[in-house]
This record gives structure tokens, C-alpha cells and sequence, in this order.
């Protein structure tokens, strides 16, 4: 009976050297997450909390790193905007992100009873870690088009292209949406949707200066009248005039 | 099941006997009955005979794979190195940022002092060396790796230069160089390694290659191990 009691003594003994108070692990060490990183921290984010449980914050100073990193765009840029690797092989891994960031616009949705977000600013980092990833995606994938194709100036191919930001265009247009939720914005949150506004829109302008932005346009109009806050009209007002700049005069 | 609790389970069944004495010790130190005592000293005598010589073999071998041995070699042997000299053994380390398709080179600079002059090498010591699969097709991993060795090549060149350049043949000063040169070389290998993060940015990766292949060429009059300082006036 002693025996036994000193075995099962060592065997709890042994448990709690085992135990461990880190409960979700994160690999914040590593300088750069690649899609596979990203793959197991947006589940553990996703799936690993419990619904009354705290998730990774900028307000936080203990977590703070975790949501700072996993809204890096260095993570993504670090490949994309490598030339020395191939174009496919960029092209395939903005892909792969693309899939990970869509996972990743579920982790911050929590509202609470007055229909306010819980994680305004993180929700927000998210939304603008896939707007630059998507310039960087589109753009990888177009010169691909370019590239693989027998002739880069055919109607075909400039079509397909046109095409492409015509759907990065509606997909930007999707961000605006968070305008329609602005009362569930604290006031930080209004200013980083509004600073997005400012920094996104503007690259995708000015890197598409000749697309088709009337569905972008609209939506600027209509939101513009329906925000109360100043900042956001500021910010929608001069991505207006900035679409107009680069109209030609026939436009 | 963590490596810490697998090592903390073994070490606890090796020394049960032990424990297990040391249980009897104590209940029968009561009674003031002190053969116990000496039969414990016994087994715990016997388990440490065995257990440390195990340790300083495990410690051996995990310095340098002396079952599968292969002597340090120098620079002039660069072109020939692939995986297959990566010989050593990894029983710690099983993944590098949760990758396990990861190596590492061992390399020093060696130096011998002489009556006027100074040989300076460049080591990689292949049984010290690691690789996850010898066999592994990953010539961007090999790449990386052996730009590690071509780093202590450059910097025992350097270290060459620095030397040629004294006026007097002075052992003190030539060994503050060689410390010195060695803490830079240091420096550079982890720079090489966080900038490139280990080769994961390939632009960083192409930036130091042409670096050092440049800095190497630059540096080509001191190849030569040796180098003779003969006093200027």
C-alpha cells in the first residue's frame, strides 16, 4: 500500500512539473510568420479561446505583441516584394495569405449587448493587413497574366487584368461598409477606419490611376453623407478629389 | 507529452531503487536502525557509476559525432562540401522557429603563433555540424549554410590583413587581432542570419552573397594560411 501511495505521489509530482501557465502558444520570437505560422495562430486565435475569454489586444501589454505581429505586413512583404524569387512562387504564397487573411476577418467580430465591438482597433488592423496584402496579390497576379501570356497586349488579356481590379476595387469598396457599423466604433476605432482610408485607398489610386472607380465613387457619396464623424468625411472627401485628379478630361 | 517531462521520467524510474532506499532510511532512522543508510550509499553509488559515464558520453557525442567522424576541414575544400558532411548529431534542438527542415555549420578560426610568423585557418567541422535529412535535395538551405563557412573564411583573411600590417612581431598584440576578429566574425554570422533569416529572405540572402564573394576577392593576396612579420624599422 506504501508502494503504492509513493508512486502515485511521484506520478503528481511529475504532473506538475508538466504544467505549464502558457496556454496559447504563439511563435512571437520568430522575426517573420509565413503562411504556415499563420495557419496555426489564426486557429488557435479562432478556435483555442473560449467565448468569454480575452483575446490578444493592442491595449494589452502582455498580448499586445501577438495581435502587433499577426497584423504585420512585413510577414507578407517580406516575399511578395522579393524579386528574387520566382513570380509563381510569390504569386502562389499571396495566395495562400489571401486564404489565411480571409480566415482571419473572423477573430475580431465580437459585438456586446449595445452592439458595440469588443476589439474595434484589432478587427480594424485585420481588414487593413488584407487591404495592402490584396494590392501586392492583385498586382503579383496580373504580372503573371502578363507573363504567361502569348501575346500581353490582347483584348483577352487586358480584359482579364481589367477585370482583376475591377474586383480589388469592389473588394476595397467592402471596407467602407465599416461605415455603416460606425456607432459600434469606439472613437480610436473611427480613426484607425479612417486613417485606412487615408493610407489604402490612396495606394490603390495611385496605383491603378486609370481603373474604373464609379461603384468606388458612389459608395464615397453615400457614405459620406451617412458618417458623423468629421475625420471620416475628411478622409472620404479627399479620396474623392484624389480619384478625380486622375481623371483624364474625356472621363 | 513534453521532453521535459520524458527526461524528468526517466531520470525518476533510473533513480526509484534509490528513492525507494531513501524511504526505508528515513522510516527506519526512527527506530534508530542505521543499516539502511549504508545500503542506500550503496545504490546510489552504484546508479551515479552508471548514469555518469552515460551523461559525459551523451555530452560527447552531442559535441561532436565521434561515431561518424570526420576531421575539420579548410577552406580549400569548399567545393566539395554538400549534406554529407554535415555529420553531427541534434538531440536537443527539433526545429529552428518551428521549422525542422533546419541545419547548422560549425565553424572557428585556428591559429598557431610561431618564431615570426602566424597561420591563420578557417575550420568547418563537418562531425559537429547538423543537418535534419543528409540527404536532402535543399541547395538554398546548403547555400545558406556554406556561406556561414565562406564568412570565416573571409574573416581569417581579414584577421591575415590586419596581422601583415604590424610593424613588430608581438605575440600579445597578434592574439588581441585574432580576439578580435573572432568576436566580428561572431557579429556578422548573426547579422548574416537575422537579416537573411536564415535564408528566408532571398533578396537579403543574394545581398550577402555578393558581399562576401566580393569582400573574399578583395582579400585574395591573403589565401595563404601563413604570414611571415618580419620587424620594420
Amino acid at each position: 500500500m506504501t508502494k503504492i501511495r509513493i508512486i502515485l505521489l511521484a506520478v503528481i509530482c511529475l504532473n506538475l512539473t508538466n504544467c505549464t501557465n502558457e496556454k496559447h502558444k504563439f511563435p512571437i520570437d520568430k522575426r517573420y510568420w509565413d503562411t504556415q505560422d499563420y495557419a496555426e495562430v489564426v486557429r488557435e486565435l479562432n478556435y483555442g479561446y473560449k467565448s468569454d475569454e480575452q483575446l490578444p489586444t493592442f491595449d494589452d501589454p502582455n498580448t499586445r505583441i501577438i495581435v502587433e505581429k499577426l497584423t504585420d505586413p512585413q510577414n507578407y512583404a517580406v516575399v511578395l516584394d522579393d524579386k528574387e524569387l520566382g513570380l509563381k512562387h510569390r504569386n502562389e504564397v499571396a495566395e495562400t495569405f489571401f486564404l489565411r487573411w480571409k480566415d482571419m476577418q473572423d477573430i475580431y467580430q465580437a459585438t456586446d449587448r449595445k452592439d458595440k465591438y469588443l476589439y474595434d482597433k484589432e478587427m480594424l488592423a485585420v481588414w487593413q493587413f488584407g487591404l495592402g496584402l490584396q494590392l501586392k496579390y492583385f498586382k503579383l497576379g496580373n504580372d503573371n497574366i502578363l507573363e504567361s501570356a502569348d501575346d500581353p497586349n490582347s483584348a483577352r488579356v487586358k480584359n482579364q487584368i481589367n477585370s482583376n481590379v475591377n474586383t480589388l476595387i469592389k473588394n476595397y469598396v467592402i471596407y467602407l461598409d465599416g461605415i455603416n457599423q460606425e456607432s459600434a466604433l469606439s472613437n480610436k476605432g473611427k480613426e484607425k477606419l479612417s486613417a485606412g482610408i487615408d493610407k489604402y485607398f490612396t495606394e490603390l489610386v495611385q496605383s491603378y490611376p486609370e481603373a474604373n472607380y464609379s461603384g468606388l465613387e458612389k459608395k464615397i457619396e453615400l457614405m459620406e453623407k451617412k458618417t458623423e464623424s468629421d475625420q471620416i468625411k475628411n478622409s472620404l472627401s479627399k479620396l474623392k478629389q484624389l480619384i478625380e485628379s486622375k481623371k483624364t478630361p474625356e472621363q | 507529452m513534453n521532453e521535459t517531462f520524458i527526461a524528468i521520467l526517466i531520470v525518476t524510474i533510473y533513480f526509484s531503487p534509490v528513492f525507494y532506499q531513501l524511504v526505508i532510511v528515513i522510516k527506519e532512522s526512527k527506530k534508530g536502525n542505521r543499516i539502511p543508510l549504508k545500503k542506500f550509499f550503496k545504490v546510489l553509488k552504484y546508479s551515479l557509476f552508471i548514469i555518469i559515464p552515460l551523461i559525459i558520453g551523451f555530452a560527447i557525442i552531442s559535441h561532436t559525432n565521434y561515431f561518424n567522424y570526420e576531421k575539420p576541414l579548410t577552406y580549400d575544400k569548399y567545393d566539395r562540401i554538400t549534406f554529407e558532411n554535415f555529420r553531427g548529431l541534434e538531440f536537443f534542438k527539433k526545429s529552428l522557429y518551428g521549422n525542422e527542415h533546419f541545419a547548422y555549420v560549425v565553424t572557428t578560426i585556428e591559429s598557431k603563433i610561431d618564431e615570426n610568423s602566424v597561420t591563420v585557418v578557417s575550420l568547418f567541422y563537418p562531425s559537429r555540424s547538423y543537418v535534419y535529412n543528409t540527404y536532402t535535395n535543399s541547395t538554398e538551405l546548403l547555400n545558406h549554410e556554406k556561406y556561414h563557412i565562406k564568412i570565416t573564411e573571409l574573416y581569417a583573411r581579414k584577421a591575415k590583413k590586419r596581422l601583415s600590417k604590424l610593424n613588430h612581431f608581438s605575440p600579445e598584440k597578434i592574439e588581441g587581432i585574432l580576439k578580435q576578429i573572432r568576436q566580428e566574425e561572431r557579429a556578422f554570422q548573426k547579422s548574416y542570419d537575422y537579416d537573411t533569416f536564415h535564408s528566408y529572405v532571398l533578396s537579403e540572402q543574394k545581398k550577402y552573397e555578393r558581399e562576401v564573394d566580393s569582400l573574399l576577392n578583395l582579400l585574395t593576396e591573403f589565401k595563404n594560411p601563413k604570414i611571415t612579420i618580419n620587424d620594420k624599422n
